[in-house]
């Protein structure tokens, strides 16, 4: 008797827990709960046309891919608005990542083997993108990068495509920047992944060719408490200013740490600013400097009043264009090539980035399927807004 | 959609000769390795790296298994003293240091980026018949390791491998020379393990760090428990069920309306229930050990 | 080398505050709950989402130790007793189950991006060339404070020397009248409740994520391990000891030994408790102090 009353008990006391920790969460999910305001699609469409995309919706890249997949809401709406594809209803069938590779693969898979997709957009970390590229080539299926900029996607395969300028080009960009501002020793600092340690490299070697010198250079890993071995390292190696990269869950809490550790009393500068803001305490970016990609074009502003206007919100990364123009510019390829095909796809896709003018820019494809010039931008963050300097 | 039923058949043949190896360890010796994804990556790794110095793939398998099998060994010695819940956890540590070492070592290993573009095996053919080609090679290697387990388990070794389990001290008692056992049974299972990992690097063509976290290992003792405890046939069925059910549930956003993260969680959890209902309700899985009457129970 | 002694602080704390649970546990029930480092996270998340609701976080706080410990008991009756009745290997591969149900509970509820519980983003203080948080130096003292505290009733309160009693001797104990199921409850609460603190302290300092709890999972079990499973004392020296090897091996220059200046990856950091708790396994199973855990 006494055992089942303490069992009652204790039952009692566990059901407030749960249900404390039910409401807390329900609060505060705040994944596409608000139904965006959309314009509806165009009547006279008829059928479906079916495209892939594999992006980070959870994991330690789930804001990203949040904003990507709504650059590709975006872009199908705008889409569907207009002829469609083939005079048909643009379908972009989205799967998630999991932010690992292992399962970008797995969902390829499923893309082209269940929904038999022609072309895939994907996905944001090089880690993902690079193996998911190449199993797409091996499957004679289009991908298209919205997001990562390792070089080795120069290396994925003939159908394969990057709507966003790789490493070489932003790596000169930082390191010429760094100079004109006067830095002669740096420390940098970025994620153990492809990303991070082509960065590493293409910063690196840039800013010694101008003459400068890097004090130190580390990779951190992912996804762990607390960074401060590794800032340590940086701060006692006394470079005039520290070059960092991260985002995600990992720049919330390096970011908080750099404060803490009083790294932010010398320049901190941000290899992609906007990856890194919107998830740090606003006072441990104030006043952060970084480049970061441009998208303040006459065709990016009326984007980004588009984006404002249906999600509410500025723009929470600079990565929900590249996925708007990699949808754009599939969709006028599948039209210009009027075939389902593959092959032909990515001859359009060649044909048409010649005269492609996309919300983050001119968009023209070098021979090897990449971006071959991006516009960046040195910005500043001031009162919690990213704004260009 | 054949293609796509071809994959999870090879999935789940790739997982069965996993589960079988296992089955090996836990099921029919008691010895709860927790770092049973570390063999698969020791197979894994080995493929793919010779793979990209253009090594014939039969040679990567051939390394991973003595790799693999020189490591197993030593994992059971290491295991001759301690009571199975410290070698559990020692196994864990172990298979979180390989994955460091891949994690780190990027000059060997690709580091995070880990390796991609692992050919694959009947190269030649076109898709669809290739991945029946593929399916139907892996399968015939897990009928090898299926009859190479249940020899093992039925034999005269396998008798003393149980008794080690059900009761060391009568099986030391008895003049069996209990590490030696223990030692061959990893050894054995660590090389099933590699080449379950060759195949699985070969299929996905990918292998990286982001696949020997602990859940791996974890996704196996859920189809070995949910099949039977140390039964041959029971590792099979588990495997095939499991994977059918884990590969599933990547369907599950297109069923009902959530959100990704809530998929992925839901996931995770019902491997987690099954394993732990299974534990509590139905110890002894679906294909039930038969010969467990004849000696006494701890 | 200041730096290095504030790092063992902290992590250390974190680590020992863990550890001296676990030990309890297995000092009374003879088994290693995988799934104890969990209370920690659910610690955490609790005291999000009390704050969340609009309390203060000293309240939120202590409320959600209450609740993990509760949560705790009901875990045993209803879960772990039956288990341990099919023997440890079950118990052991159903407390793995369980710390994935737990983290896939949490992620279904919160997503996978990591929660803030409400605190002011402080400068550090510096301390001899190296800084440290206010809330880092809260931290230590709470941990340290509490771990007196359970040395203290342990040692000389009835309900410590019952708790000792069946640790040492359970048939023994349940003859000489001591209600071995009362002890058993109050292991637990008292063990989840300095798990649940020291998950709440981390995720005041940086964040609480649905790894929280796994990303310490080794570190604990070698601390636990290395102190002697069951010694309270050696568990908490241990903890410390661990910190500053990990600290430490990063901060040695390996130059010496290797040529040139060489700095170890900090990746390789978690590295250290691993090979710390395989090299005790196998040479030194009893722990520094404390009984065997040979078989037999």
């Amino acid at each position: 008797m006494h055992r089942r009353r303490i069992k009652a008990r204790a039952l009692g006391l566990a059901v407030p827990l749960v249900l404390a920790l039910s409401l807390s969460a329900c609060g505060s999910d705040d994944s596409g709960k608000k139904k965006a305001d959309l314009p509806s699609a165009n009547t006279s469409l008829e059928g479906e046309f079916k495209i892939g995309a594999v992006l980070p919706l959870t994991g330690t890249n789930a804001t990203i891919g949040k904003d990507q997949q709504r650059g590709i809401e975006l872009a199908v709406a705008k889409i569907n608005e207009g002829d469609g594809v083939m005079g048909k209803k643009l379908v972009v069938d989205i799967e998630d990542s999991q932010g690992t590779a292992d399962a970008a693969i797995q969902a390829a898979k499923k893309l082209v083997s269940v929904a038999q997709v022609p072309a895939v957009i994907g996905e944001y970390s090089s880690g993902n993108s690079i193996p998911m590229q190449q199993y797409l080539e091996s499957q004679s299926v289009v991908g298209v990068n919205p997001g990562s900029s390792s070089i080795e996607l120069r290396t994925t395969g003939s159908l394969q495509f990057s709507t966003i300028g790789l490493d070489d080009v932003a790596g000169a960009f930082t390191a010429d920047a760094l100079w004109d501002k006067g830095y002669e020793s740096i420390a940098i600092l970025a994620p153990n992944n492809s990303y991070g340690t082509g960065i590493v490299s293409s910063v690196s070697d840039a800013f010694k060719e101008l003459g400068g010198t890097v004090t130190t250079s580390g990779v951190y890993t992912e996804g762990q408490s607390d960074y401060r071995q590794e800032l340590n390292r940086l701060k006692d190696s006394k470079p005039d200013a520290y070059v960092i990269t991260t985002y995600g869950k990992d720049g919330t809490v390096i970011n908080k740490e750099i404060y803490e550790l009083g790294m932010t009393d010398q320049p901190v500068f941000d290899i992609y600013l906007s990856q890194d803001v919107p998830d740090a305490d606003p006072k441990s970016v104030e006043g952060r400097i970084g480049m970061d990609v441009n998208s303040t074009s006459e065709n990016g502003q009326a984007y980004a009043d588009f984006y404002e206007k249906t999600y509410g919100e500025k723009f929470i990364s600079s990565f929900n264009g590249y996925a708007y123009d990699a949808t754009m510019m599939l969709a006028q390829a599948i039209n210009k090539a009027n075939a389902a095909d593959p092959e032909a796809i990515a001859a359009a896709l060649t044909e048409i980035s010649k005269t492609y003018e996309g919300v983050t820019g001119p968009i023209v494809l070098d021979p090897d399927g990449q971006r071959s010039e991006q516009p960046y931008v040195i910005a500043e963050v001031k009162n919690g807004e990213i704004v260009p300097q | 959609m054949v293609e796509y039923l071809l994959g999870v058949g090879i999935l789940a043949a790739v997982y069965a000769i996993n589960a079988l190896s296992l089955n090996l360890q836990v099921g029919v010796t008691g010895l709860l390795n927790f770092g049973q994804v570390a063999f698969v990556g020791i197979g894994a790794y080995s493929v793919a790296i010779l793979d990209s110095h253009d090594v014939p793939w039969i040679v990567g398998f051939l390394v991973g298994a003595v790799l693999a099998g020189a490591a197993g060994a030593l994992v059971g010695r290491l295991g001759r003293t301690l009571a199975s819940d410290y070698w559990a956890i020692a196994t864990l540590a172990l298979a979180e240091l390989v994955r460091l070492v891949a994690l780190n070592q990027d000059g060997f290993t690709g580091g995070a980026q880990g390796l991609s573009a692992v050919s694959g095996i009947w190269t030649g053919m076109s898709t669809t018949a290739r991945e029946a080609a593929t399916f139907a090679t892996i399968v015939v290697v897990l009928g090898i390791a299926y009859l190479v387990a249940r020899r093992v388990r039925n034999g005269q070794y396998g008798r003393v491998l149980v008794l080690i389990r059900e009761n060391p001290d009568l099986a030391a008692s008895l003049r069996h020379n209990v590490v030696s056992a223990k030692v061959r049974v990893m050894a054995l299972s660590a090389v099933m393990a590699s080449v379950c990992g060759g195949f699985y690097a070969m299929y996905i063509s990918f292998i990286g760090p982001g696949q020997l976290l602990p859940f791996a290992t974890f996704l196996i003792f859920t189809m070995v428990v949910v099949g039977g405890l140390g039964n041959t046939t029971g590792a099979v069925v588990g495997a095939v069920l499991i994977t059918v059910l884990y590969d599933g549930t990547r369907f599950v956003r297109d069923w009902i309306d959530v959100s990704a993260d809530q998929a992925a969680g839901i996931r995770i959890l019902v491997i987690g229930v099954v394993l732990l209902g299974f534990l509590l309700v139905r110890t002894e899985g679906l294909v039930p050990e038969k010969v467990k009457a004849a000696h006494a129970r701890r | 080398m200041v730096e290095v002694l504030v790092d063992t602080a902290v992590r250390g704390s974190i680590i020992a505050l863990l550890a001296v649970g676990l030990t309890l546990i297995q000092g009374t029930l003879r088994f290693a709950n995988v799934a104890h480092v969990e209370f920690a996270t659910l610690g955490g998340y609790s005291a999000v989402a009390l704050t969340g609701a609009g309390l203060g976080l000293l309240l939120s706080s202590a409320l959600g130790v209450a609740l993990v410990a509760v949560l705790a008991v009901v875990l045993y009756r209803l879960l772990f007793r039956r288990l341990l009745r099919s023997g440890p290997m079950i118990a052991l591969i159903g407390s793995l189950a369980l710390a994935i149900v737990i983290r896939a509970t949490l992620q279904l509820l919160y997503g996978s991006r990591p929660r803030y519980l409400p605190t002011p983003l402080e400068r550090g203080i510096d301390f001899h060339g190296a800084l440290i948080t206010p809330s880092q130096i809260r931290l230590v003292c709470i941990s340290l404070g509490l771990l007196a505290l359970l040395a203290l009733v342990l040692k000389f309160t009835s309900l410590g020397r019952a708790v000792r009693a069946v640790a040492a001797n359970p048939e023994l104990a349940d003859v000489s009248g001591l209600n071995r199921g009362r002890v058993v409850d109050i292991v637990w609460m008292l063990s989840a409740g300095l798990a649940a603190v020291s998950g709440i302290l981390l995720s005041i300092d940086s964040a609480v994520g649905i790894e929280l709890g796994f990303n310490l999972l080794l570190p604990v079990f070698a601390a636990a391990i290395v102190g002697g499973l069951g010694s309270i004392a050696g568990a908490v020296i241990a903890a410390y000891a661990l910190a500053c090897a990990e600290s430490l091996v990063l901060q040695i220059d390996w130059g010496a030994i290797v040529g040139g200046t060489h700095h170890l990856e900090v990746g390789y950091r978690p590295a250290v408790g691993f090979a710390l708790l395989v090299v005790m396994l196998a040479f030194r199973p009893q722990g520094l102090m404390g009984r065997a855990v040979r078989r037999g």
